[in-house]
């Protein structure tokens, strides 16, 4: 009897088994899609707009990257007011592409006011660290 | 009887169902694929080294540099700004701080690491697979 007992559960164990791996499988394939979408969204944001606000850290004259790790989806921006707080994706990312000694293009950028309304007016910005 | 016979089918269906995992189809790793990649990164290169050094696709340098530092994106307008303060782009003659070994960078330890590493042998007939997954 309790060995027809161990026989049961050693099935039923067999049978979780093979639903789990299964289903993780599946599972694992569908959010893989999600997550080339989201990588290919996060790069085409990269491509056309630039990492940094428009104001300077207040101690280095320039913006400031906060690095986050690169699994970091969205960055926050807390303000006064309604609707000021938003929550922006976080598409930037450190790579290795070397910018060059002389890159143009970027700036001016403004001084935090004497009143900030934004967090993002203190010159820090969320940039994801390289893979 | 019919139950160890069971037992060991499923065990058996179990075996096959995890083993049956496909191998993406257009992974760049894969031999016929890499050949396919090599020739257009060829083809496309005269292009890429025309245009200034800020607007150039993303491009790794071959072999990797073990000293590299990473570079914020301009692409956008974005400033230009560089991950680590050493080593800089300095003469060869001045001092340097180097970070001995790169997994111990301080941005690895950010996240958890998920890594997959192929082997292909025999022509690429044959595969071993290594999955790694640290902090």
């Amino acid at each position: 009897m309790l060995n027809k007992l161990k026989k049961i559960a050693l099935l039923a164990m067999a049978m979780i088994l093979v639903a789990s791996t299964s289903e993780n499988v599946e599972a694992k394939k569908r959010l893989l899609q999600l997550r080339n979408h989201e990588v290919q969204m996060q790069a085409q944001m990269a491509a056309v707009t630039p990492w940094n606000g428009n104001f300077v850290h207040q101690a280095y004259g320039a913006p400031v990257a906060l690095i986050v790790p690169p699994n970091a989806n969205t960055s926050r921006q807390y303000g006064w007011g309604v609707s000021k707080s938003i929550v922006m994706p976080l598409g930037h990312q450190f790579n290795l592409a070397y910018p060059g000694a002389n890159v143009s293009g970027y700036g001016p950028y403004h001084a935090t006011p004497r009143w900030p309304q934004n967090s993002s007016q203190f010159g820090v910005y969320y940039l994801r660290a390289p893979w | 009887m019919t139950a160890r016979t069971t037992v060991s089918t499923i065990l058996a269906l179990a075996m096959i169902i995890t083993c049956s995992e496909n191998v993406d189809a257009k992974n760049p790793k894969l031999l016929r694929n890499r050949t396919a990649a090599v020739n257009q990164v060829q083809q496309s290169a005269p292009a890429a080294v025309q245009a200034p050094s800020h607007q150039r696709p993303f491009q790794a340098p071959t072999p990797p540099v073990l000293f590299y530092n990473y570079y914020a994106p301009v692409q956008g307008g974005g400033m230009p700004a560089q991950i680590y303060t050493a080593p800089r782009a300095v003469p060869a003659a001045v001092g340097h701080v180097y970070s001995t070994y790169q997994p111990f960078l301080p941005h690895e330890f950010l996240y958890r690491h998920y890594r997959t590493y192929h082997h292909y042998f025999d022509g690429g007939r044959g595969m071993t697979r290594t999955r790694v997954i640290y902090w």
